[in-house]
Order: C-alpha cells, then structure tokens, then sequence
C-alpha cells in the first residue's frame, strides 16, 4: 500500500472580452517530470498566445498521485463526519481546515465545554499537528496566503455537508 | 515580467466514503517550497490515514501561474469559438486538442477549399504551435491521456501524438463566469 506518482496535465486558461472562462488541458507521460512540465509549459504558453484572440491569462500544472492497492472505505464511513481544525497562523490569521471521515477513536467528549473534541495528545493527531505547524522534513504547509501556521486555536468533530457526486467508482 | 508563481501551490486530497460520497481536504505550500513539495505531498496524505476511516483515492498537487502583465482579450473574443487540432495518436486513435478565441488571420485563405474553414498549416505560429505538441520542446512531449500506452515512456495509458490530422475552427460550448 503506498501513494505514487501518477501522469501531469497542464491546463490553460483563457478570458474573452466578456470574462467568460475556458481552458485547453495536455497531458504528459508518466515519466515526465514535474520540472520538465514547468519548463514546457512556460514555452507552450508563449506559443499558443499568438493563436488565440482571447487572454491567456494562467496556467496550472496538476501532479496526480494516487494510491496503489485500490482503497476502499470502511463500512460505515461518512465524509460527512469531519474534524475540524481551526489554526492561527504567524501572522496571527485564522485559518479553518478538516478532513472527512474522522475516526471516532481521536474523540474525546467534553460535558464543559459541551462538544466533542479531537484529543489533541492522541499520536496520530499529534502527528498531523506537528506537520501543519513544523513541516515534514523542512517543507511546511501554509495558509493560502503563504503565512505559517503557528498554533491549533480549536480541534473538534463537526457534522457538514458535502457533495454527494459519486466521483469515485471504488 | 510574465508568468509568475502563486504565492502557494494546493495540495487537495480526495477522500470517499461506503456510499460514494467524495469531499476534500485542501493545504497549500509557499511557492518557495515547490522543489520538495511533492514529497511532501506524499508525507502529509499518509498522516491522514490513521486519522479518517475514507478512502483516501486520490491526491493532486497544483501549481498556478498567473500573467503579471494583466493580458487583455482582443475586443469580440469568444471563448467558445475554437481552434481544434486534430492528432493522431500512435494507438491510432485521434485525440481533439482545442484553444479558446480564434485568429481569423490563421484560417486559408481564397482560393483555397477550407478557406474561412481550416487553418493555414503553414503559418509560422501554427507550425510553432503543431510541432510543441508533436514534437515537444526540450526533450518534454505531450500525450493524449488514453490508450494502451504503445511507446515505453507511455506507460500509464497515455498515447504518444505522432501527427497532425487536421485543424480547423468552430464552435464548442465552454463555461460563462
């Protein structure tokens, strides 16, 4: 079971004179780099806009990765069932963020404050909290902003909706 | 100036659960992270497996660039109107590859059949255009993303593009925000 590379797409986006958006995507083979397609898509760039009457006006490279063994979800998951994080960031912003389908077993109920919480010193949780505020291996994630992250304000469980396209034909 | 990186690049994680029902989680990374971001990527997903009792199926990691000279689209422009190249895949499938906005100086011109209709092959841009996507630059090609995987550097279903078949303009119906 590991996490693996798949194929880059690079995808163009283009405006018109009334600000209606479209996009042309290409895609690479497996082998192909991730600096390699920056290179590329630098110069592809410049040679579609003679091209093209409408703004060229960005670009985005897409590394897909995906899992090798098929994942399946438990019986009785719901990405519905979300833990919450709510971080501030160096620059003393609040950033929001969760994930879906969070397991019961880093729960902890709470009578003052009511609520259930996400226990902060469970090790996987730790784990994730480490990662958000110190980074894996000198890299750290970041708000969208490029700020930091410096400490976890609230952790808690949270029921939400979310989209129920069926994207995934596992 | 020109192309510029965002401030950060996304890192979106699929999950699913038993009924099929999809959601995401989204983190970004400074731009000045990006030689190592993908690994990072990896490291970040495999926290969440203790953590979510979904399936995690998918990652995509984002670059964007956008143009810093605020391009501006020629007046009349229209997304939906289209340039369409047509390769040829070495699968022999054919793979449609289309550009928003029209250069009606690139179309034949009388007395030629496709004139108003397809493009002029021989326009220096189109050529330019043709051969980056047949051909590559620098040593990088593109693929079409089907297919039984021919050539040894295809191996995940992608199709070399070893021609062009035609190229022509029309309309193709793209999104209005």
């Amino acid at each position: 079971m590991a996490i693996v590379a798949g194929p880059i797409s690079l995808s163009l986006t283009y405006q018109d004179d009334d600000l209606a958006i479209a996009r042309t995507s290409v895609n690479f083979p497996l082998a192909t780099t991730l600096a390699a397609v920056q290179t590329y898509a630098t110069a592809y760039a410049a040679l579609v806009a003679p091209v093209t009457n409408c703004a060229l006006i960005g670009y985005n490279i897409n590394q897909e990765y995906y899992d090798d063994t098929y994942p399946v979800a438990a019986a009785g998951s719901d990405v519905e069932d979300k833990g919450m994080l709510i971080i501030r960031t160096v620059a003393n912003r609040i950033k929001t963020m969760s994930w879906p389908g969070i397991i019961e077993s880093v729960l902890v109920n709470s009578i003052s404050p009511p609520g259930t919480f996400i226990d902060l010193a469970n090790v996987s949780v730790a784990a994730l909290i480490g990662a958000l505020v110190t980074g894996i291996a000198g890299t750290q994630p970041s708000n969208d902003r490029g700020d930091d992250f410096r400490t976890v304000k609230e952790a808690y469980k949270k029921n939400t909706a979310s989209q129920k396209s069926r994207e995934y034909k596992g | 100036m020109g192309w510029q990186p965002d401030r950060t690049a996304a890192i979106t994680l699929h999950f699913c659960d038993d009924d099929g029902a999809t959601s995401r989680h989204v983190i970004n990374v400074a731009a000045s992270a990006l030689p190592v971001a993908g690994d990072f990527a990896i490291a970040y997903a495999e926290l969440f497996r203790p953590l979510s009792d979904c399936a995690l199926w998918k990652i995509n990691f984002t670059l964007r660039y956008l143009d810093d000279t605020d391009p501006v689209a020629a007046v009349g422009s229209n997304v939906n109107q289209r340039s369409v190249f047509q390769f040829s895949a070495v699968d022999e499938t054919r793979f449609d590859l289309s550009f928003p906005g029209m250069v009606a100086a690139k179309l034949l011109q009388p007395p030629d059949t496709y004139a108003g209709i397809g493009f002029d092959l021989t326009d220096v841009d189109i050529a330019a255009l043709v051969a980056a996507t047949v051909t590559g630059i620098g040593g990088t090609e593109p693929c079409a993303p089907w297919g039984p995987g021919v050539a040894t550097a295809f191996t995940w279903g992608g199709s070399d593009l070893v021609g062009l078949l035609t190229a022509f303009w029309g309309y193709v119906r793209a999104g209005r925000r």
